[in-house]
């Protein structure tokens, strides 16, 4: 059979080594699968062509897909990016972190790159690219383009993410999807606006590998015995990039001058500096040195843990992590602790805090630290953090697979045998929840709020795990009334297409579970249709429990991912009045047979995203520009929580199918109504402060 | 009240000849305006190695604070609108790793502004050879200005004619040494008033200067002063041998065309003397009539080569010593010679025929129309209202 990946080009781009370690495993896979992959590195002082090299890795220079041609381009936008930095820095400090010359130097490069990597995709053709992040120029130019082309683009995860945490909410802007190693790190993007819904769990690509690496190789034991530390106690102090004062651990050093057979690896994060590390060795004196060795780049993280008897963080470090997976006793110093620190090693306890005292005494008496680890709350912690902590690349290898069918799946073809009469005006197709006291509300809303405005019939979607007392709701019902099974092993939209293709009405009118119409809105339904383009789909203004917009028509937000418009506002924020186009609807949607049947009906693998799916590809179908119709005065209300779209797992298919196609319109639409963000937050804090009244 | 121009003096950026030129520029100004040196603390040991200046060092604190979200906001409101063609915005692809997401450093002078203070000089940091605080103090510097309302203008030592224009772009002046360095900024629409020194006072700034180059300065403001050239008049330097009589009279009527516009300096040997003639007679009998058209001439003892520089270009009947000190000396030579084939690398041509030749002189001459003298530069700052020239 031909393997999937046979005629498939991956491109990744590469920077520093410790963090390519979690691409090269994928890669790997992915070649020995079959596809062609390619690294890219870009232009920075700190070479990332040394990475390459060092990694042993063919590699190209993005600036090798920059041509003479390109230069007139290059200049262009080098002096828009000169101009618009030339103005603050004449005004303000705030780009004066470093020198205007290396600012320079930097929107240069950054002017040619962008022309490289469009360049890059127009020549290579990829069919999927990869980066570590997009919060480097590099990568957000990268998915920026990729973007442009409709081209997956996959992000993984830096580390444990306690940086910058206002910069998460850029993790998932121009990538389809970012892969993380648990739900805590999701969760923690999350909270700082990184878009739900493109973050999935997929565990650390690389430390699995590495522990099997390390055993199977016997790296302790070679490593000791090449270091003379076979009969030692060593403890591995783990410094991060910006060395705090010597002093600070004088004790340790003490201790390990004072204990025979004892062995202190001092670990350099790989962004310092030679000459800082040369400075903060000098600044111990000379006798507390001699059982100490220092390691930089020159040796690897993993085998110095494997080396370890304990594992010091002298200050945070992503590394804690991979030593707790390593199951090595983890000790992080008071001085490196913060108290209610959004993620703590010591506060899950996995880590034991300790003072540099303390940690020196213990290292004297010859205590095994081993004895300190909690095992119950290391693997609820490993859980936590480690989606899956053996098969990550698989899962990933797996996600690129999905994305890329999905990204594939351009045609669109008409639903076949559309058999079936349409003596009817309307079919309303209504998903069969959990809440048997919900449900009956909906319905009782259906049924009292359409009379009068056409023949109707209502079709149930039932799952086959619907409660019996909601079953027993159904049974009650009579008069034109269809209950459709959907179970577990049947595609739900095929099994909805054939219903839909059946059904009696001439429009269809799809609902989300628990949400009720409001009087009239067969009326407007009507009128609405009537007065617009017979080839489109419609969709109204919809209100949470608490009064609020859940859904005014779909925008793209600066994530790029759909959101309501105005949600969250009061339901009559004059911005939800105007009947308009938009790019997509949700909750409800309302089309004509045919138009369903010309689409192809719902697709295959949309999941939570069908209503969303639907009008992309209607929108793509038909000529009409205002094809996908927001009626406002057709007026629903969700009698729950509107469903969760994230939490389906189908965004792999629709990130991947509609990449190229969703691009930020939240700011455009505000610009149009002529909503400033402060009249926004205005709105929002009034809004607010009528739930909580 | 005399205005005041500042000077900023940082490490690495004076050698001994800018430090005579300083002295001499300051001499030279001193009925018009004081210039007063000075030196962050950063650079403090400049005080002792320009003394003679009494330069007054002045104190520079840093303050910061990192991962601000207030920091990061004001940094993407900053660049609000600023994006590629195909809408990526500059702050998205920017501020989170290469400007440093929140993080913030502020780098300020403790400089008191005197209300006759009208400028300030600065040497433009390169983006391939300036040290980091130098560049930090350079933005600090900026910013102090801008905020006194005070002209500020960047001097070229290491070279601007690259592809990086930040530095420059942040100036009020720009003052080049190299008539390709002012050529390329002026291809560039936001770059103000860029002005091309002379070569006579180009030719300090730079490592290899000499006491060579500034006799050669010292010879050219006391030469234009004695003779009354104007500023932007022509001078070419013409190397005269008694060998060569004929020839020189002919290239002078090949001159003639334009003659009205320039200055010639007749490079002599004074203790030359054919029968009963001095050399400087000699000239002054036999192309008499040919000097009576140029607007203004003078004699140079060509022993004094230095003198060399003060002009814009050298026309000889042959290659000699002079032509050899202009070429060393990066001065367009042309040298006239219908007996030997045309011949051009770089800035020497050697042409056999009157119409290219003029065409070379048009050339130099068009030129000299860029150059301006630093005083004039000085004068043009002091002359100017601050409030009226920022933008």
């Amino acid at each position: 059979m031909r393997c999937f990946w046979t005629d498939k080009t991956v491109i990744a781009y590469i920077a520093l080594a410790h963090h390519t370690r979690f691409i090269l495993p994928v890669m790997e896979r992915l070649k020995n699968q079959g596809a062609r992959i390619k690294y890219i590195v870009g232009q920075a002082e700190r070479s990332q062509e040394v990475t390459a090299i060092e990694m042993g890795l063919t590699y190209a220079h993005i600036l090798d897909y920059v041509t003479p041609d390109d230069t007139r381009e290059i200049h262009r936008n080098y002096s828009r990016l000169r101009r618009s930095f030339s103005l603050s820095l004449k005004n303000s400090f705030l780009f004066a972190l470093q020198p205007v010359t290396v600012t320079d130097k930097t929107l240069y490069a950054t002017a040619a790159e962008y022309t490289g990597f469009r360049n890059l995709m127009a020549i290579e053709k990829p069919d999927l690219c990869f980066a570590l992040h997009e919060l480097n120029r590099w990568g957000k130019m990268f998915a920026f383009w990729a973007k442009k082309r409709n081209v997956p683009f996959i992000t993984l995860q830096e580390g444990l993410t306690y940086g910058l945490d206002f910069g998460y909410s850029g993790h998932a802007q121009y990538s389809s999807l970012s892969l993380v190693w648990g739900d805590r790190v999701k969760k923690k993007m999350v909270g700082f606006e990184a878009p739900e819904s493109k973050i999935l769990p997929v565990g650390n690509t690389h430390i699995a590998n590495e522990i099997r690496f390390q055993k199977v190789n016997q790296i302790r034991e070679t490593k000791r015995k090449a270091f003379g530390v076979a009969d030692h106690t060593v403890p591995l102090l783990i410094l991060s990039s910006i060395l705090p004062s010597p002093d600070l651990f004088f004790p340790i050093f003490t201790a390990v001058a004072q204990t025979s057979r004892m062995t202190l690896i001092v670990k350099f994060h790989p962004a310092c500096k030679k000459p800082q590390t040369d400075q903060w060795i000098a600044a111990i004196p000379e006798p507390l040195r001699t059982d100490i060795r220092f390691v930089h780049t020159d040796e690897s993280m993993y085998d110095l843990i494997s080396v370890a008897d304990v594992c010091i963080l002298g200050q945070r470090s992503t590394t804690g992590l991979e030593a707790v997976a390593f199951d090595k006793p983890l000790v992080k110093l008071d001085s490196a602790y913060t108290p209610d620190n959004p993620y703590s090693f010591v506060d899950q306890g996995v880590a034991r805090k300790m003072s540099a005292d303390e940690c020196a005494r213990e290292l004297k008496k010859g205590t095994d630290f081993s004895a300190f680890i909690d095992r119950p709350r290391r693997e609820r912690f490993l859980a936590q953090e480690l989606y899956d902590p053996t098969n990550a690349v698989d899962r990933v290898c797996t996600v690129f697979e999905q994305i890329i069918s999905a990204n594939r799946n351009a045609d669109i073809l008409p639903l076949t045998d559309p058999a079936g009469p349409t003596n009817l005006t309307w079919s309303i197709f209504v998903p069969v929840p959990d809440n048997p006291d919900l449900f009956l509300s909906q319905i009782e809303a259906v049924a009292a709020n359409s009379e009068n405005c056409g023949a109707f019939e209502t079709i149930f979607l039932e799952p086959e795990n619907t409660p019996a007392d909601v079953r027993r709701i159904l049974d009650t019902l009579t008069g034109e009334v269809t209950r459709i099974p959907l179970s577990e092993t049947r595609d739900p939209a095929s099994v909805i297409n054939a219903a839909a293709a059946a059904a009696k009405g001439q429009v269809l009118i799809f609902l989300d579970r628990y949400l009720a119409p409001l009087n009239g809105w067969l009326d407007v339904l009507g009128k609405g249709m009537a007065g617009n383009a017979s080839s489109g789909i419609f969709g109204g203004r919809i209100c949470s429990r608490q009064g609020k917009i859940a859904h005014a028509g779909l925008v793209v937000d600066r994530n790029h991912t759909p959101v309501s418009a105005y949600r969250h506002l009061d339901m009559d924020f004059p911005g939800v009045r105007k009947q308009r186009s938009f790019q997509m609807l949700d909750h409800c949607v309302v089309l004509k047979k045919s138009v369903f049947v010309r689409a192809g009906g719902f697709s295959s693998g949309a999941g939570n995203y069908r209503f969303m799916d639907l009008c992309l590809k209607i929108d793509r179908i038909t000529d009409n520009k205002d094809a996908v119709m927001y009626l406002p005065e057709l007026k629903l209300i969700f009698l729950d929580t509107p469903p969760d779209r994230a939490a389906g797992g189908q965004s792999i298919y629709f990130y991947g199918r509609w990449h190229g196609t969703l691009w930020e319109s939240e700011t455009h639409l505000h610009e149009k109504d002529g909503f400033s963000p402060r009249d926004l937050d205005q709105a929002r804090v009034t809004a607010a402060m009528r739930s909580s009244g | 009240m005399k205005k005041t121009i500042i000077w900023i003096v940082q490490s690495n950026q004076v050698t001994s000849s800018i430090y005579e030129y300083m002295k001499i520029i300051r001499t030279r100004m001193e009925t018009f305006v004081n210039i007063e040196f000075k030196i962050p603390d950063t650079s403090a040991e400049m005080a002792e190695r320009i003394k003679d200046l009494e330069p007054v060092v002045f104190r520079t604190t840093s303050k910061g604070t990192k991962n601000s979200f207030q920091a990061y906001l004001a940094k993407q409101n900053e660049l609000k609108g600023g994006g590629f063609p195909e809408d990526l915005a500059f702050s998205d692809v920017l501020l989170l790793d290469d400007f440093g997401g929140g993080s913030v450093q502020q780098i300020t002078a403790d400089l008191p502004a005197s209300e006759h203070t009208c400028g300030m000089i600065i040497q433009i940091p390169s983006p391939l050879g300036s040290s980091l605080n130098e560049e930090m103090v350079f933005h600090a510097m900026v910013l102090w200005a801008r905020q006194n309302r005070i002209p500020i203008t960047g001097y070229e030592l290491l070279p601007i004619d690259i592809r990086w224009s930040l530095a420059p772009s942040l100036l009020d002046g720009i003052i080049t040494r190299y008539p390709d360095s002012y050529d390329h900024l002026n291809t560039i629409p936001e770059m103000q008033n860029i002005r091309l020194l002379p070569l006579y006072e180009s030719a300090l700034f730079s490592i290899t200067a000499t006491q060579f180059h500034v006799s050669g300065v010292r010879a050219a403001y006391h030469y234009r002063k004695l003779y009354g050239i104007p500023p932007r008049r022509p001078i070419f330097y013409i190397p005269h041998n008694v060998a060569m009589i004929h020839e020189y009279q002919v290239l002078l009527q090949i001159l003639l065309p334009a003659a009205g516009k320039i200055h010639l300096m007749f490079g002599y040997g004074k203790d030359q003397v054919r029968g009963s003639h001095t050399q400087k007679e000699i000239i002054e009998i036999v192309y008499k009539t040919e000097l009576h058209h140029f607007k203004s001439f003078s004699f140079h003892d060509m022993t004094h080569s230095w003198e060399v520089l003060m002009s814009d270009g050298v026309i000889a009947c042959a290659s000699c010593f002079q032509t050899m000190i202009a070429l060393e000396n990066s001065l367009p030579t042309l040298i006239f010679d219908p007996a030997l084939p045309p011949l051009a690398t770089g800035l020497k041509k050697r042409i056999d025929k009157r119409d290219p030749l003029l065409e070379e002189i048009e050339r130099i001459i068009c030129r000299k129309d860029d150059t301006t003298e630093m005083a004039d530069i000085l004068m043009q700052m002091a002359h100017r209202e601050p409030e009226r020239t920022l933008c």
